[in-house]
């Protein structure tokens, strides 16, 4: 057996170029794809009386839940729990308010009629007779309160005198080899390479490597089909302009008011708009602190409220009731979206969404979705 | 300390990391050398001056972990110069161009001059670094250095996953203490953005107090005896200084504040786009894109297009008047706050550093001007919030409430409909370096596994920045801003992939390491 031949050293590596660094981030630019998310929900506050909640959910466990419920059109809904500790100023809703929402992955705004108080949601599905699955829990969010503190109670603290703190040790940083890099910019650093001299000069507005467009236009987004529960938005769904309102929203106002209707003296908040009151026959909650003072008749009990904005007075009870159609949906990222007349953007991932005030009768939304081929947008 | 109260002058100095090796020059990085000419540098000579003077300057200065690492960038530090050198091939030919014409050949000779001492106090006198230069005014005792979150990144929307807040705070104390020796007692929460019990992670970092909105004192509970004129204490010791409003609208305000005064400079007269395209041609980065050159020749005046010449003697005029009415203002409240029995008085005027110079191009003088004058004799005086806190060792304890200094005072501007896209994938992303972290603890800090994870922790911070959202939500240069989010959350997703399949190209990491090259000390066991 003889030796092997000693091995020569193998060559070094080659410099980096400009070129390849800008070829790099576009090609790991243009392979993203949102991160596949396990089934949850997350709240974030927006101001002390608007907060954000954006789900996931797998299909899997969407089907899991189906199952359990004896409904075959569950509704799926965020529900809230106010979990405010005793003592918050305001009243502290005791039942919890749903708001329905569509699609395993969105998101959606919900007013609050009060602020300081803290929010947990679960989300589920809901099905007859108030039956309820879980499908996830949220983190607690605490909306922050709009005045001062009723409390004046004084009390001094000595205020933190920090020891040197424990800190990570350093690590050894990461050094490629420096001389890798030297041939991309010769003599002073900002003069481009004689390499690149052939480049089109770069827009200072919009750079040649980050172009936006045409990066999304082949992003390859994980649709989900219509079954697997995202809203598609299909032209040909348009529905025409003398078809009654889809019972959905209606019926969402109008569960509202009944149940408001008969709120007991005691409570007096109001539940955010396009929510819904607390299942089953439990109390409501109260009023709003705020409400409108002027008093119109109240509608007859169980009928479709078509106004944006309204108000009714009773003996006890004066309620202010905004309702509003809150349109979302997907589509492919790049194309535009007209919805009823108004450009609606289209955020980065394809998503959309789009609030406007509840107007009186028939809802009839047109919708155009434009796409660019050959230079046009059709 | 003896005076009645105190003004605490606080400004923060940041910008998002901008980096762009991959181009020859790249325009967004102007950002930084516009601040560094206009705001920075004018700073430094300030503070020269006062030295020089003896004069007992009292200045907080919030220093970002990104503006720190861009101003100690090679790279950036070199291009820096050559900026500048083409600034000033400008201003030579500008002399030429206004020679005899009174009206703008005083300002074309004071931007001469400005270049010039850009130049000599970059090069000559700091050697191209800053940070230190800020960090011998600290050691003479005329600034407090703190710090912010790694990348600026916005807390109350990344809490969510608690170590993404935990990571950015931690490392931005991490380099701060790498940066100058020694820990930083204050922060400048991003965007002065609060969340209860944020005071926690503060107190885990080594921060003895932060700042905060008016509200975020006001609405504290329970409610501060001595309202903003006094700092409060959360349950943990952990202090909170809230901004006085007055200062901030004397300063801040479009109609009421004191840089819409007719005599100053306009900012929007430029001769990037007042000249004759041939003739700008040379010192347009692509030879054809109009941009503001930083010339500008013309004062406010007032609204509409029609503006009068600059006369900086005049404007030094109104300099000096709206500092004694600064001051004066400043004494008249804490004349009617004390003195009493309770803590001192404590007025805070916090500012974006780059307010005074960039944007408001009289600004450093204006601040030179009021730090002089709180050297007389008089009931307020120049303090930090270390000197305060150094007089009062007990304070009254309050849960200060959440807040921002964004428009409408809490989330909204960064949480709207054109950015709510972007927190599912940073929160997603946060929880999954998480999952790295464990899966890679035992990988050595200098394995390709180990570097991929420093890598994908950078990636992840990169993307987390408060000024991508804010930017988007400003409507300028919102397509840069949207394509830096999505390349950073794909070079996390492609190390993610990478790590997983245990396919690391080291090439590609080597382009990675280079491209986005800030917290070379991240450690990976902070997300876990």
């Amino acid at each position: 057996m003889t030796d092997a031949p000693p091995l020569s050293d193998p060559d070094p590596p080659a410099p980096f170029t400009a070129r390849e660094l800008r070829d790099l981030a576009t090609e790991i630019g243009a392979a993203f794809e949102p991160a596949a998310t396990p089934t949850e929900v997350v709240l974030l506050d927006v101001d002390p009386t608007r907060l954000h909640a954006y789900w996931s959910i797998v299909a899997a466990d969407l089907n899991a839940a189906r199952d359990q419920l004896n409904d075959d059109s569950p509704d799926l809904v965020l529900r809230f729990h106010d979990v405010s500790p005793r003592g918050t100023p305001g009243t502290r809703a005791e039942v919890p308010f749903d708001v329905e929402i569509q699609g395993r992955r969105g998101a959606t705004y919900v007013d609050l009629w009060q602020a300081g108080h803290s929010y947990v949601a679960d989300l589920g599905l809901r099905g007859g007779g108030d039956h309820f699955v879980l499908l996830a829990r949220s983190n607690q969010v605490d909306q922050p309160p709009l005045g001062p503190s009723a409390d004046d109670s004084y009390a001094e603290i000595g205020h933190f005198e920090p020891e040197i703190p424990a800190f990570p040790a350093l690590t050894i940083p990461p050094t490629p080899d420096p001389s890798l890099f030297d041939g991309l910019f010769p003599g002073r650093a900002a003069e481009p390479p004689a390499s690149e001299s052939d480049d089109p000069p770069e827009s200072p507005e919009t750079p040649d490597v980050v172009e936006v467009t045409d990066v999304l236009d082949v992003m390859e987004f994980p649709f989900v089909t219509e079954s697997e529960g995202f809203p598609l938005i299909d032209p040909s769904s348009l529905r025409p302009a003398s078809e009654a309102m889809p019972a959905g929203i209606g019926a969402t106002a109008t569960t509202t008011v009944k149940t408001l209707g008969d709120t007991p003296a005691a409570t007096t908040d109001a539940p955010p708009p396009g929510a819904r009151s607390a299942p089953g026959d439990t109390p409501a909650p109260d009023a709003p602190a705020t409400a409108n003072e002027s008093r119109v008749p109240p509608p007859p009990t169980g009928s479709v409220i078509t106004l944006s904005s309204f108000s009714l007075g009773q003996e006890a009870v004066e309620l202010e009731v905004h309702a509003e159609i809150h349109v979302f949906g997907r589509t492919r990222p790049g194309r535009r979206l007209i919805i009823d007349g108004r450009p609606v953007t289209v955020r980065p991932d394809g998503t959309f969404s789009l609030r406007r005030p509840l107007p009186r009768g028939a809802v009839v939304l047109p919708l155009i979705v434009e796409e660019e081929s050959e230079d046009e947008w059709r | 300390m003896t005076a009645y109260g105190y003004l605490c002058l606080a400004l923060h100095a940041h910008l998002p990391y901008i980096r762009h090796p991959e181009h020859g020059s790249f325009f967004e990085e102007r950002w930084l050398f516009e601040a560094i000419t206009e705001s920075y540098v004018p700073l430094i000579r300030m503070l020269e001056r006062l030295r020089a003077d003896a004069v007992p300057a009292r200045l907080t200065l919030s220093l970002s972990p990104t503006l720190i690492a861009m101003l100690r960038d090679p790279l950036l530090q070199a291009r820096y110069r050559t900026h500048l050198d083409g600034m000033r091939r400008l201003a030579d030919r500008e002399l030429r161009r206004t020679r005899g014409d009174s009206r703008f050949a005083p300002t074309a000779l004071l931007y001469e001059e400005m270049l010039d001492a850009a130049a000599g106090t970059f090069d000559q006198t700091y050697r191209g670094d800053l940070p230190a230069a800020f960090a011998t005014f600290a050691d003479d005792g005329l600034l407090d250095l703190i710090t912010s979150a790694a990348t600026h990144g916005y807390l109350p929307l990344l809490r969510a996953e608690p170590n993404a807040v935990r990571a950015q705070v931690l490392l931005g104390q991490s380099c701060f203490r790498t940066a100058f020796g020694r820990p930083a007692n204050g922060i400048w929460l991003p965007e002065c953005g609060y969340y209860r019990g944020l005071e926690t992670v503060l107190e885990d970092a080594g921060f003895r107090y932060f700042f905060v909105d008016s509200h975020g004192i006001e609405n504290a509970r329970p409610r501060p005896r001595m309202g903003l004129a006094a700092p409060v204490a959360c349950a943990n010791g952990v202090v909170a200084f809230g901004r006085d409003p007055d200062c901030s609208r004397q300063v801040w305000s479009r109609d009421e504040g004191y840089p819409g005064d007719p005599w100053y400079r306009d900012f929007h007269r430029d001769i990037g786009f007042d000249l004759d395209i041939e003739t700008i041609r040379p010192f347009l980065l692509d030879g054809k894109t109009r941009i503001h050159t930083g010339f500008k020749y013309h004062r406010i005046t007032g609204p509409g297009d029609d503006k009068q010449p600059y006369n900086r003697t005049r404007a030094l005029e109104r300099v000096r008047a709206h500092a004694e009415h600064f001051v004066r203002e400043r004494r008249n409240a804490v004349v009617r706050l004390g003195p009493g029995p309770g803590p001192k008085p404590i007025l805070v005027a916090p500012y974006d550093a780059e307010l005074f110079g960039h944007w408001w191009f009289e600004g450093p003088q204006f601040l030179e001007t009021v730090l002089r004058l709180l050297n007389g004799e008089g009931p307020i005086a120049a303090g930090t919030p270390d000197d305060y806190l150094a007089l009062h060792p007990s304070l009254q304890r309050a849960a200060p409430s959440p807040s921002s200094w964004g428009e409408k005072g809490f989330n909204e501007f960064w949480l709207n409909e054109g950015t709510d896209w972007i927190y599912p994938h940073l929160n997603a992303a946060a929880r999954r370096m998480g999952d790295l972290a464990r899966h890679f603890a035992a990988a050595p800090p200098d394995s390709l596994h180990g570097r991929a994870l420093r890598q994908a922790a950078r990636s992840l911070l990169l993307a987390q920045a408060s000024d991508w959202p804010f930017i988007m939500r400003s409507g300028t240069s919102s397509d840069y801003a949207l394509a830096r989010v999505r390349d950073h959350l794909a070079r996390f997703q492609y190390l993610d992939d990478a790590l997983c399949r245990d396919s690391v190209d080291e090439r590609r990491l080597q382009a990675l390491e280079f491209m986005d090259n800030p917290f070379p000390d991240v450690d990976p066991s902070l997300y876990v």
